[in-house]
């Protein structure tokens, strides 16, 4: 009966259970969810830094110093140098070996008794000089302290710098500097035959002091003891004054910034940097200047080929090649790892007349020859346009000797013109001899290239092909040849020797040619000097004792390693290996 | 062979005096003034006389003849016009370069020359022969200083492994100094051999057909010995004439080679005091020329003599 009443109970429960959901589900609120947005502010704050610029005014004090410049006239001439690209030094640095080609084998470190502009360079690194050349070719005093001239211009005086050693240790005094200076006077080179014409007499003071005198005012001095032409060393007493002017001293004691060390003659000269030479205080200025040395070692190699010495370059085996192949500069300028160096001044290829050897002595003739000669054509050999021009000034172009004076007749090329004025002049019909010295690549163009041009106009012209030698002998006789060619060089601006300085061989040295000269050696100032250079050159138009083709530039190349080069003797041309470096 | 010798050596005096007056009589009358050269372009007749006199080239012709052999009697052979140093120490300065590379470049020669002569003849008429004939003919046909600079364009310029040119002496290192004699010794080299290849062939093709030869050979000789041994050693009298005359010319003559590689020899020496006009120079080379040709000549008889009993001095 207990599951009977079991079950009943579930099943009632079943029914409520059932009735409550029934009711639930009937009776449930049944609420549906609207979400609504209700949009409520809520504030934030952000913060915002606003930088506010304030300039607060502030007086700041700076001192300067005031450089009061006191203002002393000085006459100065100079020549104008425009520089065309921009140089940047660098800091230098020292040591290493400095290794450069020659242009020329070196003869003799004694360039008082030997000539030849290779000599020279060489030597005057071993010598030092009384004075040499800064930047526009101006004289520079270099061993020499000061100096002075006597009103009168007859007694120039020279004290020495204090310090000055010979590389054996002796002290460098005023009797070395008379001795060398009475050796060239013995030699008379150039404008010292002129000196000597003038009655030169240098003589010691004290140790330190000299003075050199003249019985007639020159005032070229200073120029010609400066000019690089030259170097006039100065050499130690002992040797200069017992040995001949025109034979080399063997014992090379010099007192420059290197140090002769070896020389292997025809191969190579070793120097070392002279530890006590004493440089002057100022900066570097062209050769002159402060001569600080910053290479331990300087060799100069002796490689007679000119396509040798550019390998050598390329290869790093050399630094530097003085005078490269006038036709390589196109090719060597796109190489990244040289540089050029063109020489600043330039040589003056000339056609020669020997004006004593008929039909060039009559001065129709010699005009004949300059109307035809076509000298752009002439100076087109000596390689590309940026090296050479046209220039028929005879002072050079641009100079301070500059004039127009006579310049129609330069570069004619009118072989009409010079028809005429050979049938108007005394030529005879025979056969002159003109000379082409094949071993000197700079002097036989102009000759070569002038035989058709001395053909057109009625010349009967033999070539005298042959050498530098037999050219120098046939030039000394009197009827040796009838034109011949060679270079030159102007020197100095202020001394211009070799415009002046008619070569014997010529045969053309004429009264007044040489009263110019003259006149020209004792003029004290600048506008004198130029009346007489217009004069110089108006007569050579009218003479034409030879002719000056044009102006040509070598150029030296270096390593891009060489720093230093470009911004001192650079600025000069002639090589010089002081206040230079070799980039590490 | 003793008194052969000495009656060689004897002749060569009177050889270098014969010489010696035909060069100083060229020289005399040659053009050319050193004087003239040395004084400079700005010099006046006078001083160049002056210059001329000091040098002593004012004197009559006997009269500087007369002093040359007076002082060749001394073993003195003058000083240098243009740099003043005495001419025996200028030339005894260029010895070491000019001899060394005199006998590398024989070395090359005679150790590439003779036995591609060789070959040849003994290949004849075949590809290899032929070969060789077109090196010896490129040998004959290139200039040198063509090769020289093709040389060092290749292994200076564009290899970098040897120097292009140049100088130093053996006291300053071994290595560099025979460093720089590497591409002229090659180039000559190259060059010189052409005419040993083609003696040797030339020799040597006759002799392969000897009896002597067939004999060796018959004998059950090696190709080697039969070769090099056999026919080698009688086709060698003309070989060492060609290589004595030929080292002699290299003692003497090397001046493009020397000029192109910057070797400070005796070939540069003669180049350039030929230029100058320096005399004394030219007549102490000279001389030492027909010396080392006499000497040249006995050692190629006395090696006759050794080589071929037949021969008797």
């Amino acid at each position: 009966m207990r599951n009977g009443r079991h079950s009943s109970f579930i099943v009632v429960l079943a029914a409520v259970g059932l009735l409550a959901v029934a009711a639930s589900a009937c009776g449930r609120e049944v609420v549906k969810e609207i979400v609504k947005e209700v949009p409520v502010e809520k504030v934030v704050e952000k913060e915002v830094v606003r930088e506010v610029v304030k300039e607060v005014p502030r007086e700041v004090v700076k001192e300067v110093p005031k450089e009061v410049v006191k203002e002393v006239p000085k006459v100065v001439e100079v020549t104008k140098v425009i520089e065309k690209e921009k140089i940047v030094e660098k800091d230098p640095r020292g040591g290493g070996t400095l290794r450069v080609v020659a242009e020329a084998s070196v003869a003799s470190l004694d360039s008082i008794a030997t000539t030849g502009g290779i000599n020279q360079t060489v030597a005057g690194h071993i010598y030092d000089q009384l004075f040499n050349l800064g930047e526009g070719q101006v004289p520079r005093a270099q061993m020499v302290d000061n100096w002075s001239v006597s009103p009168d211009g007859l007694a120039y005086t020279f004290t020495l710098r204090g310090g000055l050693l010979f590389h054996d240790g002796t002290k460098v005094t005023s009797e070395d500097a008379v001795a060398s200076i009475k050796r060239l006077i013995d030699r008379k080179l150039g404008p010292w035959a002129q000196m000597v014409e003038r009655g030169i007499t240098p003589q010691v003071v004290d140790e330190k002091t000299f003075t050199v005198k003249f019985k007639e005012p020159y005032g070229l001095l200073v120029e010609t003891l400066a000019t690089s032409n030259l170097y006039p060393p100065v050499q130690q007493a002992r040797l200069a004054s017992k040995t001949p002017a025109n034979e080399p001293i063997k014992e090379h004691v010099g007192s420059g910034p290197f140090k002769l060390v070896k020389w292997n003659p025809g191969a190579s000269i070793r120097m070392e940097r002279f530890a006590e030479y004493v440089a002057r205080a100022e900066r570097a200025d062209g050769h002159g200047g402060g001569k600080k040395v910053f290479v331990d070692v300087l060799e100069w190699l002796e490689v007679p080929d000119p396509g040798t010495r550019i390998v050598m370059l390329e290869t790093g085996q050399v630094d530097f090649v003085q005078s490269a192949p006038q036709d390589d500069l196109n090719r060597l300028k796109k190489n990244r790892d040289l540089q050029v160096f063109p020489h600043p001044f330039g040589r003056w290829p000339v056609l020669i007349f020997n004006n004593i050897n008929p039909p060039f002595d009559d001065v129709v003739a010699r005009r004949a020859v300059v109307a035809a000669i076509d000298a752009e054509g002439i100076m087109a050999a000596y390689g590309p346009k940026d090296l050479w021009r046209t220039c028929g000034q005879l002072f050079g172009c641009g100079g301070i000797f500059d004039t127009e004076v006579g310049l129609e007749n330069y570069n004619q090329r009118n072989i009409q013109k010079g028809k005429e004025l050979l049938k108007q002049s005394k030529y005879d019909g025979r056969v002159i001899d003109v000379m082409v010295p094949t071993d000197q690549p700079l002097i036989s163009p102009v000759t070569q290239i002038a035989r058709p041009s001395l053909e057109a106009i009625g010349l009967k012209v033999n070539m005298v092909v042959t050498d530098w030698a037999t050219v120098v002998q046939r030039r000394g006789k009197p009827d040796g040849y009838h034109i011949m060619s060679s270079y030159g060089t102007h020197g100095s601006p202020l001394a211009p020797s070799t415009a002046f300085a008619t070569p014997h061989y010529c045969n053309c040295a004429t009264d007044a040619q040489k009263k110019l000269s003259a006149d020209f050696m004792k003029a004290t100032n600048l506008q004198e000097k130029q009346r007489i250079a217009t004069e110089k050159q108006r007569i050579y138009f009218e003479e034409v004792p030879w002719y000056q083709v044009g102006e040509f530039f070598s150029y030296h190349i270096g390593s891009r390693r060489l720093q230093g080069y470009a911004t001192t003797a650079g600025k000069l041309g002639e090589p010089a290996f002081w206040n230079v470096w070799l980039e590490k | 062979m003793t008194t052969y010798i000495l009656r060689r050596l004897a002749w060569a005096v009177p050889t270098a005096l014969v010489v010696s007056l035909i060069i100083f009589s060229l020289l005399y009358i040659t053009p050319g003034d050193p004087a003239a050269m040395m004084a400079g372009q700005d010099a006046t007749p006078e001083e160049i006389e002056t210059l001329r006199s000091g040098l002593k080239l004012d004197r009559p012709f006997h009269v500087r003849l007369g002093e040359f052999y007076w002082d060749l009697a001394h073993l003195d052979l003058g000083d240098s016009i243009r740099t003043g140093d005495p001419v025996i120490k200028l030339i005894a300065s260029r010895l070491d370069v000019t001899l060394t590379l005199a006998l590398l470049v024989e070395g090359v020669i005679l150790g590439i020359g003779i036995p591609l002569g060789v070959i040849a003849a003994w290949r004849q008429n075949t590809w290899i022969d032929r070969g060789v004939m077109v090196v010896a003919v490129l040998g004959f046909s290139i200039p040198g200083f063509w090769l020289a600079f093709m040389a060092m364009w290749l292994f200076s310029l564009k290899l970098g492994v040897l120097p292009a040119a140049g100088y130093v002496p053996f006291g300053e290192g071994a290595w560099p100094f025979f460093e720089r004699l590497i591409l002229p010794t090659a180039v000559t080299g190259l060059i010189g051999m052409a005419l040993l290849v083609r003696m040797t062939r030339g020799a040597m093709v006759e002799l392969l057909r000897e009896d002597f030869v067939r004999t060796a050979r018959a004998k059950g000789l090696g190709e080697r010995v039969v070769l090099f041994r056999h026919a080698l050693k009688a086709a060698a009298p003309p070989i060492i004439t060609v290589v004595g005359l030929g080292f002699a010319g290299l003692v003497t003559g090397l001046v493009i080679t020397e000029s192109v590689f910057a070797l400070p020899g005796l070939g540069l020496l003669l180049a350039s005091a030929i230029a100058a006009r320096d005399y004394p120079v030219i007549q102490g080379f000279i001389l030492l020329v027909s010396l080392v040709y006499v000497v040249v000549n006995l050692l190629v008889d006395i090696s006759y003599a050794a080589l071929d009993p037949r021969v008797r001095l």
